[in-house]
């Protein structure tokens, strides 16, 4: 066999380039589609639990998902073995967790105080906060055409403002919130600047070469810890409704749904941040918005009584949140913005003297170097202690879950579940094809 | 490398220092707020 040229090295290197470019595309358009239609199983828990105990409950469906989906696809050998190899990120991965929960909390007080209308377009400029960090810490952009950096910024944007539409074609009146404008505004701004910023440790370790099955299991510790947290802290403590009222059993089901739905999403999340870059990967994610609209308005008939200009909102929001993912999607980095990606990687090689050809196998998507890969090994007992109790969680749970009765569309949940469960087959599919899940 | 060395390295590391800031950026917010 001969050794290919180097003419034919950097064209097998830019054919890989473009197929990670759009499979890390297709897996923020699948984050998007997931974490849309989290917010569905909590639209069936009415009132009676404060939202911190909503956060809690959903949060605790994440952990429960956030180890099974791993120990499924990889195995715990696998998982620990990559934990081991990169030690120095088991705090990057727990302050990434804790900012998740905070800016979670946060967005709490913005919804009560100016309403989700106004709150979630805000907080949906963590995008624009990601690009800047992608640009500064990472050299994202760094080298990139004229064309590229305007495509991602105009997209980004573009995202945002459609966010704004869409959010206020939500808005059926003026209602009035908890009466403190100012703090809801700077509540919604600080969980954008939180969420822009919990990128900045993914991005690091995707850099480093870990797998994000790994990142994600040490994430989801600091997420429960300082969710756990901030219910002793601002839910009455130990005697929040949440930790001993009997009616809470009924909602966990749908709670913890919820919580799982939102991990697959964030799953897809995680693997479009690796292949595409912080400025590349927010964005896109953020198309959820769409989808969350139109689980509310289709399955829930939220916009049955919108005018005429509401619903006119909705469709030109939609049209421009998907011009927006069009645009970031199609800039395909060129070689002068990966060799940036590669100075960014050599950084951290050198600081933590990581080595280079595994980190640069990972970050190439080819999964684990050396001789003896752990999940060759075979699954050990507790792997499948983890999956059973999960499978038991659920299922205890769901024994428990009381159906509340809410008008839904039969017709559209059916529609909504085929495609949410097909996205999650091709991009489940095309991640196994091309990465091994690495 | 040590794990002192390791930690002193991530205790110093822009990366870990611009979220941790911004982490209590976060909660004196909702000190403030609550």
């Amino acid at each position: 066999m001969t050794a290919p040229t180097p003419a034919q090295s950097r064209l097998r290197t830019a054919s890989r380039h473009v197929s990670h470019h759009g499979l890390g595309v297709l897996c923020g358009i699948g984050a998007g589609v997931w974490l849309g239609a989290a917010e569905a199983p909590t639209k069936l828990v009415n009132a009676g639990l404060s939202p911190y105990a909503i956060s809690l409950c959903m949060v605790a469906g994440v952990f429960t998902a956030r180890w099974s989906i791993p120990t499924l696809l990889k195995g715990t050998r696998s998982v620990f073995a990559d934990l081991d190899r990169n030690r120095q990120l088991i705090p990057f991965a727990i302050l990434a967790g804790m900012l998740w929960a905070v800016a979670n909390t946060l967005t709490v007080f913005a919804i009560r105080d100016v309403g989700l209308a106004i709150a979630f377009p805000l907080w949906n400029t963590n995008a624009l906060v990601g690009i800047l960090w992608g640009r500064l810490l990472f050299g994202e952009l760094k080298g990139a055409g004229a064309a590229n950096i305007a495509r991602v910024v105009l997209g980004a944007t573009a995202i945002v403002a459609a966010a704004v539409m869409l959010g206020f074609s939500t808005m059926q009146s003026v209602s009035v919130h908890g009466g403190h404008p100012l703090g809801g505004i700077i509540a919604a701004a600080g969980a954008s600047l939180l969420w822009g910023s919990m990128y900045i440790p993914y991005r690091k370790a995707y850099l480093s070469g870990m797998n994000p099955l790994s990142f994600i299991t040490i994430f989801t510790i600091g997420e429960l810890i300082t969710m756990f947290a901030l219910v002793l802290a601002f839910d009455k403590g130990t005697f929040s409704l949440l930790l001993h009222s009997p009616e809470t059993r009924e909602k966990l089901f749908w709670l913890f749904l919820g919580g799982f739905v939102w991990v697959i999403g964030d799953l897809f999340q995680q693997f479009a941040t690796k292949y595409l870059g912080i400025g590349r990967g927010i964005p896109l994610s953020n198309t959820n918005q769409l989808w969350g609209l139109a689980w509310g308005a289709l399955v829930f008939g939220e916009l049955a009584h919108a005018d005429a200009a509401h619903r006119m909102l909705v469709v030109a929001g939609s049209l421009v949140m998907i011009a927006g993912a069009i645009a970031v999607s199609t800039a395909i980095a060129t070689a002068r913005e990966s060799s940036s990606t590669q100075d960014a990687m050599e950084r951290e090689c050198a600081r933590y003297d990581l080595e280079r050809a595994h980190v640069q196998h990972s970050m190439s998507g080819l999964g684990s170097t050396g001789p003896a890969f752990p999940a060759d090994q075979g699954r050990p007992w507790w792997d499948w202690l983890i999956l059973a109790c999960s499978v038991g969680v659920f299922v205890v749970l769901g024994l428990q879950a009381r159906v509340p009765a809410l008008t839904m569309n039969f017709l559209w949940t059916g529609i909504l579940t085929l495609i949410l469960i097909a996205s999650a087959a091709i991009c489940a599919w095309a991640l196994w094809k091309t990465t091994r899940f690495s | 490398m040590s794990r002192e060395n390791q930690l002193r390295l991530v205790l110093t590391d822009i990366h870990f220092l611009i979220p941790l800031a911004v982490l209590g950026v976060g909660i004196a917010l909702l000190f403030a707020i609550h």
